[in-house]
């Protein structure tokens, strides 16, 4: 099982600039279905990969679901190198995205998130209009659920 | 800034939710209507979500949490039973 607080309290602890989005983002704006991961929007910015690896080192981040004993190299090459990355730690899976479709990167998106406090920390949440609106991009037939419960939550909140 | 959260309950609602939420426009501007998710949105609990907006961002999370935990000791409780089996 993902220990949500312990991913989030790691990022927000090593100071890493990040955004929520995908299901912890969905849950905080009331969203009541079950994710397994954490997924953040991460800032490319060489300083901000740094403490992303300083951030999860310790947790031990391996690529999520390739067979053990590959060179994978948890370090800045890395982060840099790539982009996108589904991890899998000892505190449990997370996401790391450079970019997501239909809202693009961390500078982006920052103007679309807002702070929160949850596992007394507080971190950058992607707002709900812009999570609609990611959502509706990814254009993935199994996040219909998932968008229709948005855009009920969004509604909801106009009662 | 125009306001237009509008149930009894507003201004409260809107104070604890003024971290996460716009409150310069209506959440339903933003909603594609769709007629594929409007078909999905039918299946949706809206009383579910009625009582989760209820809760603050934090009260969420832990409740995801908790589900998360719950949904791990109903697989661990289904492994075991298909183990004895």
């Amino acid at each position: 099982m993902t220990d949500f607080g312990g991913l989030i309290r790691a990022l927000a602890d090593g100071g890493v600039d990040c955004i929520l989005v995908g299901g912890v983002a969905a849950t905080i704006h009331g969203s009541a279905r079950l994710t397994r991961d954490v997924d953040v929007v991460y800032s490319r910015r060489p300083e901000n990969l740094a403490r992303i690896v300083a951030a999860l080192g310790p947790f031990e981040p391996y690529l999520r679901g390739a067979p053990r004993g590959l060179p994978f190299r948890w370090d800045v090459d890395t982060l840099a190198r790539g982009l996108n990355f589904t991890l899998t730690t000892i505190l449990g899976d997370i996401d790391l995205f450079g970019e997501i479709t239909g809202g693009g990167g961390f500078d982006q998106l920052r103007s679309h998130a807002h702070p929160v406090r949850v596992f007394d920390r507080d971190v950058l949440c992607l707002d709900l209009p812009m999570l609609i609106r990611v959502k509706r991009a990814a254009g993935r037939p199994r996040d219909l659920d998932a968008l229709a419960e948005l855009e009920a939550i969004a509604d909801e909140i106009d009662r | 800034m125009r306001v237009l959260l509008s149930r009894p309950a507003a201004s409260a609602f809107a104070e604890r939710e003024k971290q996460t939420r716009y409150t310069d426009c209506r959440m339903s501007e933003f909603v594609s209507r769709d007629p594929v998710v409007e078909a999905y949105k039918a299946g949706v609990d809206r009383t579910l979500i009625r009582e989760r907006l209820a809760r603050t961002p934090a009260e969420r999370v832990e409740d995801l949490v908790a589900l998360a935990r719950f949904a791990e000791e109903l697989r661990e409780a289904g492994a075991a039973a298909r183990r004895t089996k």
